[in-house]
C-alpha cells in the first residue's frame, strides 16, 4: 500500500464517518520556536467498527466458500 | 512568479524554502484537487506533514535532502492521479456494501469457471479436453465438499429446493435459457429461511428485543437502527413484548403486524448469515440488493413491424419505422411493468428504488433483486423476453447441476446469449448422463451461480463446517462482536 493510495482511502473513511481524526502537536526536542510538527491520528468510530464487523462476517462467508471449494476436511485445513 | 511562490511559502512553511519542491508540488496538487478550501487545506496539511516526516526518515538513512525530497514525492505518485483518488474516495459508492457478497460469489464462480469466460476461438480440442478434465476435478471436489457435510436427506431437500423452475423449463429442450436460471435462482433467494424457533422473554428496549430474537436463534444480532428510525423504532425505546415459540419469520411478521407505530409503507426485515441475523428496514435491504438487468425488446419490435399495413419502401423509411417502433414498444412495456410491479418504487412514479431506461432495442431495468421475479414474469407474458445480462456478474456465471442418482454433474455455462448445458462424466462413476434432457430433467439442480444465492447456500450449509477451523479475526472486546 503506497502513501498515494493510503491517504485518499483514509480521506474516504473520514468523509464517511468511519474514522475519527485528531491532530496532535509533536514537539520533538527543542526545535525552533512555534514550529512543532503536527501529526494526525486516526481512530475507528462506532460506525466504522460496525462496518468492520460486517466486513468480517462477509469475509468469513467468503473464506468458507473457498475452503469448501478447495475441499479440505476438518483435520487437514491449514490454519 | 517568484513573488507568488513566496506568498505560498509564507502560508505553508516547509523546510527548505524558498524554492522548496515540496511546497510547489503541494500547490500543484491543491489546484488539481479543486475542492472547497477547508477540505483541500486539510489534505494539503496532512500530506505536508507526511512528506516532512518522510524526508526526515530518508535523510536519516543517508540520503541527501534533495534526493529524499524527490523520493518522498515520487512515492506519492502522479499528482493528477492522486487528486483523482481523493475525488473518488469522497463520493461514496452505492454498491460498496454488497461488494463482498458479490465478490465472494463471482470469485467462486470464476474459480470454477476457470477459462470459460475468456475462451479464445481458436482453442484446440485437446486444450479443451484438458480444461474440461480440470474443471471436472474441481467440480467434483466442490460438490463433494458441499454434499458430504450434511446428511443425505437434507442435501436432497436443499438441492431439490434450489431450482425447480430451471429444471421445469429445461424439460423437453436442449438448453436452459439464462432467464429460466435467473428466475429460478431469484425464486431460491425468496425461499424460506432456515427455521429457528425464537423464544424471547419480556424485554425492555428494541435493542434487547432484536438481540434476544437473534439469541433465540443461536446467533448474534446486528441491527441497523438508522434504517429503522423512519419506522419509529429507536434502540432505547421501550417495547415490552414477549415472543415465544415462534419461527423467526413469524416473529418478524408478528412485529410488523402488531405495532401500530410502524407506518404502512415500512416493514422490519432481516437477513441471516452464518453468525448473525441482520435487522433493518425492508427499504434498506431493497436499496442494498438493487441490481440492473438488460432485456432485449427486439422480438416485440419485430412483431410490431410485421403488423404494419404498408411496409416502408425506402431504406430511410425502414430505419425510421424501426426506430419509432422501438420507442413505442419501449414506452408501452415500461408502462406495463411500472403498473404491474410495485408501482411506487419507480423513479418515474416518484419513487427512488427502481428505474427503467430504453436504449435502442434494449431495456435497462434497475430494481431490488426480489422484484425481478415479477418483472420478468410481466416481460415473459408480454413477449417472451429473456434477460440479456445482469450487472451483478451473471454473464460469467457457471451453474452446476448435480444428479444425485448418478452422481453425475451438469455444467451450465455462458455461451453467447444462451446457456448451453453439457454433462460431465465423473471418473469414478460408471454411469454417464447421456443427454442433457435426462440429466437435468431427472434431478439436476443448480448448486453454484454467481447470483448471491451462493453465499446463502454456502453459509447455511457448507460454510458451517469450514467455519469451525477458520481463525477468528481479533477485534477489541467491547461487546460489539458476539
Amino acid at each position: 500500500l503506497t502513501p498515494g493510495v493510503l491517504y485518499p482511502l483514509l480521506k474516504g473513511l473520514e468523509s464517511k464517518g468511519l474514522v475519527q481524526t485528531s491532530w496532535e502537536e509533536v514537539r520533538a526536542d527543542e526545535s525552533e520556536e512555534g514550529e512543532g510538527r503536527r501529526r494526525k491520528w486516526y481512530k475507528l468510530s462506532a460506525k466504522g467498527r460496525k462496518r468492520l464487523e460486517q466486513r468480517i462476517a462477509a469475509h468469513r462467508a467468503y473464506r468458507a466458500i473457498i475452503d469448501a471449494f478447495i475441499g479440505g476436511t476438518k483435520g487437514e485445513t491449514a490454519r | 512568479v517568484s513573488t507568488l511562490r513566496i506568498q505560498h511559502e509564507s502560508r505553508e512553511p516547509v523546510p527548505g524554502a524558498p524554492t522548496d519542491p515540496v511546497s510547489s508540488w503541494l500547490d500543484v496538487l491543491e489546484k488539481l484537487l479543486d475542492l472547497p478550501v477547508d477540505e483541500s487545506r486539510s489534505i494539503r496539511e496532512e500530506l505536508a506533514s507526511h512528506l516532512r516526516e518522510r524526508v526526515r526518515d530518508l535523510t536519516l538513512t543517508g540520503m541527501n535532502e534533495g534526493e529524499a525530497v524527490r523520493a518522498a514525492i515520487s512515492e506519492l505518485g502522479d499528482a493528477a492521479e492522486l487528486a483523482r483518488r481523493f475525488h473518488r474516495a469522497r463520493s461514496p459508492s452505492r454498491r460498496r456494501h454488497v461488494m463482498n457478497i458479490i465478490l465472494a460469489a463471482t470469485a467462486s464462480a470464476a474459480l470454477v469457471g476457470g477459462g470459460v469466460a475468456v475462451r479464445s476461438a481458436g482453442q484446440s480440442a485437446e486444450k479443451e479436453r484438458a480444461r474440461l478434465t480440470q474443471e471436472n476435478d474441481a467440480l467434483k471436489q466442490l460438490t463433494g465438499a458441499v454434499l458430504a457435510q450434511d446428511d443425505a436427506a437434507a442435501n436432497q431437500a436443499l438441492l431439490k429446493d434450489l431450482a425447480p423452475r430451471a429444471v421445469e423449463s429445461a424439460k423437453g429442450k436442449n438448453e436452459i435459457t439464462r432467464g429460466a436460471i435467473l428466475s429460478a435462482l431469484a425464486g431460491a433467494l425468496a425461499a424460506p429461511q432456515p427455521e429457528f424457533v425464537v423464544n424471547c422473554e419480556q424485554t425492555d428496549t428494541w435493542q434487547q428485543l432484536f438481540d434476544s430474537i437473534a439469541k433465540g436463534a443461536g446467533k448474534g444480532s446486528f441491527t441497523n437502527f438508522n434504517s429503522l428510525d423512519p419506522l419509529g423504532i429507536v434502540s432505547t425505546q421501550q417495547v415490552g413484548l414477549k415472543v415465544g415459540g415462534m419461527k423467526l419469520e413469524d416473529a418478524i411478521r408478528f412485529l410488523n403486524e402488531n405495532f401500530p407505530d410502524i407506518p404502512g409503507n415500512g416493514r422490519i426485515d432481516y437477513r441471516v448469515t452464518d453468525s448473525m441475523i441482520e435487522f433493518a428496514s425492508e427499504e434498506y435491504f431493497d436499496r442494498r440488493e438493487r441490481t440492473t438487468r438488460t432485456y432485449s425488446i427486439d422480438p416485440l419490435v419485430r412483431s410490431l413491424l410485421d403488423k404494419e399495413a404498408a411496409p416502408p419502401q425506402t431504406l430511410e423509411g425502414v430505419r425510421h419505422s424501426h426506430v419509432s417502433a422501438e420507442k413505442a414498444v419501449g414506452e408501452d412495456i415500461s408502462q406495463l411493468i411500472m403498473e404491474m410491479v410495485e408501482t411506487n418504487m419507480w423513479m418515474a412514479n416518484g419513487g427512488t428504488l427502481a428505474s427503467i431506461r430504453r436504449f435502442g432495442g434494449k431495456l435497462f431495468i434497475t430494481a431490488p433483486l426480489r422484484h425481478f421475479e415479477r418483472i420478468e414474469w410481466v416481460l415473459r407474458e408480454a413477449g417472451a423476453m429473456e434477460p440479456v445480462a445482469t450487472a451483478d456478474g451473471a454473464p460469467r456465471n457457471v451453474v452446476i447441476a448435480v444428479d444425485p442418482e448418478t452422481n453425475g454433474l451438469v455444467v451450465v455455462r455462458p455461451n453467447g446469449d444462451t446457456l448451453r448445458c453439457s454433462t460431465i462424466e465423473l471418473p469414478d462413476s460408471n454411469s454417464t448422463s447421456a443427454t442433457l434432457d435426462s440429466a437435468v430433467w431427472r434431478r439436476g439442480v443448480p448448486v453454484l451461480s454467481s447470483v448471491p444465492t451462493i453465499s446463502r447456500f454456502f453459509t447455511d450449509k457448507a460454510g458451517m463446517e469450514s467455519r469451525s477451523h477458520l481463525p477468528e479475526p481479533s477485534i477489541p472486546s467491547d461487546g460489539l462482536v458476539r
